[in-house]
């Protein structure tokens, strides 16, 4: 009943107005004999016609509205200046002459546009912010072969720190903003869509993005209170506005290929290398091993056979939006389709949305959003350390081939290839997962008196994970294994909802002009995750299609099966207060209960405060042409994580899932430990210039933040039956500047305007463990990944800095070497470490800090040159200051790109038997190594393994800064040339605007790194083990595309 | 309108009214907070620590046989060039020190609630099992480390370490109480009276009461429950899934249905890409010395036709070790595990109180009797000089528990409890590796350093 009620609600008075403005014509006017009627269309500057334009006619208040169709008709005398304007556009006026027909285009009025921000829970006008908020208007930012908005912000705000730690189809971005806080509690930003928590990274459509405020001072984000402490994200998507109906399409398409390759060696290259690696064994070890060659060596391009020379990227999405007074809406479909680097890996996604807002009453408007996206990312095994296809393509021999004379593939030792077969790795796996998300918001506004606004909301937020992976029983690599899992399913579902009421007044008093918010706030979260996998089928039946095919029960195992849970409840408000546009006061509180936390301590109260001073409106203030705005602000308080504790850290669990011979069990799990939020206390300082009227426009901020309570697994005494405790125990700050200016330098007919950012963090460790001032970053870190060890946790320095030993060049002669090494087998050619402990030898002891994975300088540089409809973007990020492990090439370990010789692996030869053979090296170590007394001192001698003693590995792959480099880098992001075609003509083919343009991704990288890309990591989290990592994966690529946007 | 209007007040007031209490509500499904477990859970805790004592067996599997010159791990498998080349910081000392200290709570944990319950036979299995795999854990730390602290009960207190004479008195303390209290379950696969005794028997070995282990050894191996078995195929069934051997008197029964505890994939991988390096000479390496070719080898009069060669090794598959077989027969398996994922973990069986017998008899004609009885099983043939010198009788000794024991984590130990530390070529007079180092890492972690004295010759080394 209630809906049927409010469906007629929205549709009659939709259809009445709509016969009104088509019935009625503009007013007649009372003298008609001086007067003649002047007629035309009032557009936008996309020719688009807008509804409801007023026409003034000189400085009185007579005139009319433009209708639907733009149109509007007026009887004025000739001579009579008219004025058009609306709400949102740059006034125009034109004198009544002797045509009857006058059209005007209406410019948006860009200032007006940034008037708002949103702000949590609301919006304020951006003039009147004290706190420190980065805007970005998507619709200005060139975002280049990005599916992903937040991937379009870096180099946009200040900051804010984005990289793409790889350029694996589907995979996200790093975000730090404003520098590391937290070791557990991670750094990555809480994103709100339109008001609502995200759990994780939001998949939108690009275009459906109005725009993105990155909320980073504790002012801003205190009002999210325990998910505050790494920053907010505020993305809100395109709302319809009244006017007439329009239509908004955009296409691209692309085409992107390597950017920065990383060449192996060929065979004649390869050969070479391995025989002088096994020439200096024999020398040194006088023995006479030799190199095996096959009898016909061909010289195959391994990473070529598994990867896409040129990978097709394509996007096109298409919006209806409108509106009249009563009724707006905005719906949109839109498409992303991108391949990887590496066969068959790709990324589609689907998106559509659907918002509504009506108008009910004068006090009453119901409001729906809702979108559903889908989205399918298919994979390969590159992550994994085990398979690993793009290393293990770059490591085959060259002199084979992927396939035998009889069509079989070859194989891995069995038949001579020392790495599994990628080819095969590739063929016969498919692996995708499917991704459903459908997010609905529901709310009303409800606005009884002048200024008060309650507005309850519900929505519900669904996400379906479906994933699938099928080998075929050609998959070598896995086929052999009893419960290799030839088909694993797994299903999982997550589900949040949150029930916000939220109560708002806006009132003034004299010359206060202040508004309040008061809210509460419940959120619930539920995870559960269940897969299961078998490889046991029926009649051949595999590749199977679906799990319905197995037979055996028994041979069904679980995958993953887990549940997890949360729920949040929160009382929040605000006050600000603007007194006369020169002082404005923003005061909040939110406190915050969560189950992840014991009874007793489960709340946690986050106050904040800031103030703002407008200097340029103060009468005192001499009125010049240069200075014409100056604002200076003030703001702390105080944010929480909860990011760093499980679920369940507040009980003692027995739990259930194992079994012993057929029978459950039970075991016993972490005790309960009475945690507390960690807390930043956080300050910043900002001042915003405006120069010749905002023809050149400043904003500096410097900030400083202090986290305590800081949580972290502490390590206790193995004894107690734990190895580590989830504690409250360190503190850590940043202490930071960031600098943006915006500059319209020419604003004639030629328009040249030049932005540029930059921002600066130095993030400390205050404290950690009492007792102790440094912690070497252990766990089980794969060799692949650089070993184990090779950050460190200590007091006074960045939570990501670097542990290990220095290289300082390569020893000449053997002379050179000192004892306690020449002993264990090193000679001319070989590493030379930095001995810290001056023993002469080197050992664990000679470790030491080696800077960190994370920059000090980052920020983006963009101007625009545009004349009548041609424009030229051009787009630079940069970042300075941090280092990047590369262990693709090989660090403590016996694999990798530059192992120059340790690398083997003993396989069958046919005819011959078993010989050993050797991984490929990467063609600049193939041909940069040393070979001789000042050949080089950067590369060591090729040598077998077993030529050093005494090391886990080998002496020369020690982690050491021989693969520590340099990072830093200049990129230009984008360059794009557009057109935006004249009026005249599109008017001919119906179409109200056309932009085409041609751009180029990832254009240019000027950098010292050698790998891919100097943005790669292989973990998010800043204090992770990993981070900073370049493990070798698909690589951010460069893109040529071409694109148009249309309106209708 | 003013239907409307009700209609959000009631909304809002629900939801805000409704909140209140839901911060309570949320629980995790997988698992029951400890103040819901009541004495009816005992059988799934004991359940439970069996489960956990499958890992804790797991983890030093193969320690006595890389560190024992057996072999040498494959790729990945964390190879370091000198296995005796341990400091206080080698991970590996400190992963299998955490480990025997996380199992510990499990048990501890279980004794507290078997104690604390009324009686019944589910308690007093609990109290059996507990005892039991307690005495194991410290049977691993007490042959490693040769200290540890002893800790009766979960405890977050600094608790020094007991040297191996007072563990060796905790752990024969604990078999008794183990003999106290029923079994309620029985098969190799549970905690019974047979597996208490063998374990007494090698505690008692080990800590040199020679008489005592030889009684607890006869124990065993007259309860008329066990026989060794006599042929290679029963004997390679010993290590399959759904085993019915003989020779076992306790055994893990890792019959998971996730983590699957595969043995076979560190020796005797399925995909042929690993290989395990077993010391064979290649073109390559001509002067590696072949361990197959003599390991199994016949002893002219007194040891021929061991049936324990074909159960190991075979020379179509001779960089790997087939007594895990992995269940794919295409890759020269000696016998067919029908699932290679779940099959047994064997931790004891009654071929070592055969050994254990002869070793507490010493060299002496009750020892040589003791042995042959061993030998006749193995060779179907048995003549033990009757005089030989005492490091003859050694080697025989270690001869036999190397054939016996192969890749099942003997040689080392057998080394050390024996003193033939001559036998380890690698350890080149470096005697103090005999003794594992403390872990660095938890001296660090002491308030207290002198609780945990470093065992000596190793040198203590901070960053």
């Amino acid at each position: 009943m209630y809906l049927k009620k409010t469906f007629a609600g929205i549709l009659l008075p939709s259809l009445l107005l709509l016969t009104a403005a088509v019935v009625f014509p503009a007013a007649a006017q009372d003298k008609p004999e001086a007067r003649r009627t002047y007629s035309g269309t009032v557009r936008d500057e996309d020719g688009t016609p807008l509804f409801g334009a007023a026409v003034l006619i000189g400085s009185t208040r007579e005139g009319v509205t433009t209708d639907l169709d733009g149109r509007y008709s007026i009887s004025a005398a000739p001579g009579a200046l008219l004025r058009f304007s609306s709400l949102g556009y740059l006034e125009q006026q034109a004198r009544a002459g002797d045509d009857p027909v006058i059209n005007m285009v209406l410019p948006l009025d860009r200032q007006a546009l940034d008037e708002v921000v949103v702000i949590g829970y609301g919006s304020a006008s951006r003039k009147l912010v004290s706190s420190s908020i980065a805007s970005v208007r998507m619709d200005e930012v060139d975002r280049g072969a990005a599916y992903d908005p937040i991937k379009a912000l870096q180099g946009h705000a200040t900051g804010v720190s984005i990289t793409s730690a790889s350029g694996t189809p589907g995979s996200r971005p790093n975000v730090i903003i404003r520098g590391v806080s937290s070791i557990s509690g991670g750094s990555a930003p809480l994103y709100v869509v339109d008001g609502i928590p995200a759990e994780q990274y939001p998949t939108l459509n690009n275009e459906d993005i109005e725009r993105i405020e990155v909320l980073k001072d504790a002012s801003a984000t205190a009002i999210y209170g325990s998910r505050g402490n790494a920053g907010v994200i505020l993305i809100t998507t395109k709302s319809g506005q009244r006017g007439a109906t329009r239509i908004d399409a955009s296409v691209k398409t692309g085409l992107s290929q390597v950017a920065h390759d990383v060449p192996m060696a060929n065979t004649e290259e390869y050969i070479r290398t391995m025989t002088e690696a096994i020439d200096n064994y024999n020398l040194q070890k006088l023995e006479v091993r030799s190199l095996y060659i096959p009898p016909e060596p061909a010289d195959f391009d391994w990473v070529g056979a598994i990867s896409r020379k040129w990978a097709k990227t394509s996007s096109a999405s298409v919006s209806l939006s409108g509106g009249s007074d009563k009724f707006t809406f905005y719906v949109s479909g839109g498409m992303d389709a991108q391949e990887g680097y590496i066969r068959n890996t790709a990324w589609h996604q689907y998106t559509g949305r659907a918002k509504f807002s009506y108008k009910v009453a004068p006090w009453l408007a119901f409001n729906l959003n809702s979108s559903l996206t889908w989205s399918r990312q298919d994979k390969a095994e590159e992550t994994s350390t085990s398979l690993k296809v793009l290393r293990t393509a770059r490591e085959e021999q060259p002199w084979y081939t992927p396939y035998r004379e009889d069509g079989s593939y070859m194989i891995m030792t069995t038949t001579g290839l020392v790495r599994h077969n990628p080819v095969m790795l590739i063929n016969e796996e498919k692996w995708w997962v499917n991704t459903g998300r459908l997010a609905t918001t529901v709310s009303l506004d409800f606005t009884p008196l002048k200024g008060l606004k309650y507005t309850p909301s519900i929505s519900g937020y669904g996400i379906l994970d479906l994933s699938t992976k099928r080998l075929t029983e050609n998959h070598n690599a896995r086929a052999l294994n009893a419960g290799w899992g030839a088909i694993t399913e797994g299903k999982n579902h997550s589900f949040r909802y949150v029930f916000d009421n939220i109560l708002s007044y806006e009132g003034s008093a004299g010359a206060l002009r202040y508004s309040a918010m008061a809210g509460h706030s419940w959120e619930s979260y539920a995870y559960e995750q269940f897969g299961f996998m078998s490889s046991n089928y029926a009649n051949e039946a595999y590749p199977s299609s679906s799990l319905g095919l197995v037979t055996s029960g028994a041979e069904i195992f679980p995958d993953s099966v887990n549940y997890a849970a949360y729920a949040l409840e929160s009382w929040f408000a605000r006050a600000m207060m603007n007194w006369d546009d020169r002082y404005i006061l923003n005061l909040s509180i939110r406190s915050d209960g969560t189950t992840r936390f014991p009874k007793e301590s489960r709340f946690g109260t986050f106050p904040a405060a800031s103030l703002a001073w407008f200097a340029s409106n103060e009468k005192w203030f001499p009125k010049n042409p240069v200075l014409t705005e100056l604002k200076i602000r003030l703001s702390a308080g105080q944010t929480g994580s909860m990011a760093g504790i499980g679920n369940w850290a507040a009980m003692s669990l027995i739990s259930a899932g194992s079994s012993y011979n057929g029978s459950s069990a039970f075991t016993v799990g972490t005790p309960a430990s009475n945690l507390k939020w960690e807390k930043s206390t956080k300050y910043d300082a900002g001042a915003d210039f405006g120069l010749w009227n905002d023809r050149l426009t400043l904003t500096a901020d410097a900030f400083y933040s202090i986290t305590n309570d800081m949580l972290y697994s502490k390590p206790v005494l193995a004894a107690t039956g734990m190895n580590t405790v989830s504690a409250n125990i360190g503190s850590a700050d940043n202490l930071g500047a960031e600098f943006a200016v915006n500059a319209r330098i020419l604003d004639g007919p030629v328009k040249w305007t030049l932005g540029a950012n930059v921002s600066w963090v130095r993030s400390r460790l205050l404290s950690l463990l009492d007792g102790s001032d440094a912690i070497i970053v252990t766990g089980s870190g794969s060799n692949l990944l650089g070993g184990n060890a090779n950050h460190i946790l200590q007091n006074g320095q960045p939570i990501s800095s670097w542990y290990m030993y220095r290289f300082e060049g390569i020893y000449q002669r053997d002379e050179d070497v000192p004892a306690p090494l020449y002993a264990k087998g090193v000679r001319a050619g070989d590493c030379i470490y930095f001995d810290r402990d001056g023993n002469d030898d080197i050992d664990e002891n000679d470790r030491i800090l080696c800077g960190k994975a994370t920059p000090d300088w980052f920020g983006g540089l963009s101007t625009n040159l545009s004349w009548k409809g041609l424009a030229l973007d051009v787009f630079c990020t940069y970042s300075v200051g941090n280092n990047l492990l590369a262990s693709w090439k090989g660090v403590n370990g016996k694999e990798g790109c530059e192992h120059l010789g340790i690398a083997t692996t003993t396989v069958n030869v046919s005819g011959k038997g078993e010989v050993t053979q050797y991984f490929n090296v990467s063609k600049a170590v193939a041909n940069g190594y040393w070979r001789g007394e000042g050949t080089s001192n950067t590369i060591p001698r090729p040598v077998l393994s077993g030529a050093h003693t005494g090391y886990d590995y080998d002496y020369n792959v020690l982690p050491s800064t021989r693969y520590l480099e340099d990072a830093s880098y200049f990129r230009v992001k984008t360059v794009t040339l557009s057109y935006s075609l004249p009026q005249q003509l599109l008017k001919r083919i119906g179409v109200k605007g056309l932009k085409a343009y041609l751009t180029v991704d990832n254009a240019l990288c000027f950098t010292k790194y050698d790998g891919f890309d100097p943005e790669a990591s292989y973990e998010s989290n800043p204090s992770h083990r990993h981070y900073g990592v370049d493990f070798g994966l698909s690589p951010t690529m460069r893109t040529f595309l071409l694109g148009a946007q249309f309106k209708f | 309108m003013k239907r409307l209007l009700f209609l959000i007040a009631a909304t809002a007031l629900l939801g805000l009214t409704a909140c209140s209490k839901m911060l309570d509500a949320v629980a995790p499904r997988h698992a029951i907070t400890t103040d819901k477990v009541g004495e009816n859970d005992l059988g799934k805790l004991t359940s439970g620590v069996l489960y956990t004592m499958e890992g804790f067996v797991n983890s030093g599997w193969f320690d006595g046989d890389l560190m024992g010159e057996n072999f040498t791990n494959g790729p990945g498998g964390g190879k370091v060039d000198d296995v005796t080349l341990m400091t206080p910081s080698t991970s590996f000392v400190e992963s299998r020190w955490k480990n025997a200290f996380t199992s510990l709570r499990q048990v501890n944990e279980l004794l507290a609630s078997a104690r604390s319950a009324s009686a019944s036979p589910t308690a007093e299995n609990a109290l059996k099992t507990g005892y039991f795999c307690r005495a194991l854990i410290y049977f691993g730390l007490t042959t490693r480390w040769g200290a540890a602290p002893v800790l009766e009960k979960t405890t977050n207190e600094e608790v020094p370490l007991t040297q191996a004479e007072g563990l060796y008195a905790f752990m024969l303390s604990d078999l008794a109480e183990a003999l106290k209290h029923p079994a309620s379950k029985t098969g190799f696969f549970y905690v019974g009276d047979d597996a208490v005794n063998a374990l007494m028997a090698k505690v008692y070995l080990w800590s040199g009461d020679a008489a005592k282990a030889a009684e607890y050894a006869e124990k065993v191996i007259t309860s008329g429950s066990y026989a060794m078995e006599k042929t290679s195929e029963d004997l390679a069934k010993t290590w399959c899934f759904g085993t019915a051997s003989k020779e076992i008197v306790f055994a893990l029964a890792n019959q998971r249905t996730d983590s699957q505890i595969t043995l076979h994939t560190s020796v005797n991988d399925t995909d042929g890409s690993w290989n395990y390096r077993i010391p064979y000479p290649t073109a390559e390496t001509p002067d590696v010395k072949d361990l197959f070719s003599s390991l199994f080898a016949d002893v002219a009069g007194l040891k021929t036709g061991d049936i324990r060669k074909s159960v190991v090794e075979s020379e179509a598959a001779k960089n790997r070790i087939l007594k895990f077989p992995n269940g794919n027969d295409t890759m020269d398996q000696f016998v067919t595990n029908d699932n290679p994922l779940q099959s047994p973990l064997v931790v004891i069986r009654v071929s070592e109180m055969y050994l254990v017998k002869a070793e507490a008899l010493g060299n002496t004609p009750e020892g040589h009797a003791a042995l042959e009885a061993f030998l006749m099983n193995r060779y179907g043939m048995a003549s033990v000089p009757a005089t030989l010198s005492d490091k003859a009788w050694t080697d025989l000794l270690l001869d036999e528990y190397r054939r016996e024991f192969y890749a099942e984590g003997h040689r080392w130990f057998d080394i050390k409890r024996l003193g033939r530390l001559d036998q380890l070529e690698t350890l080149a007079g470096r005697d103090y590796l005999m003794r594992w180092p403390i872990p660095q890492g938890q001296i660090d972690l002491l308030k207290d350093k002198g609780a945990y004295p470093q065992n000596p010759g190793y040198t203590v080394t901070k960053p």
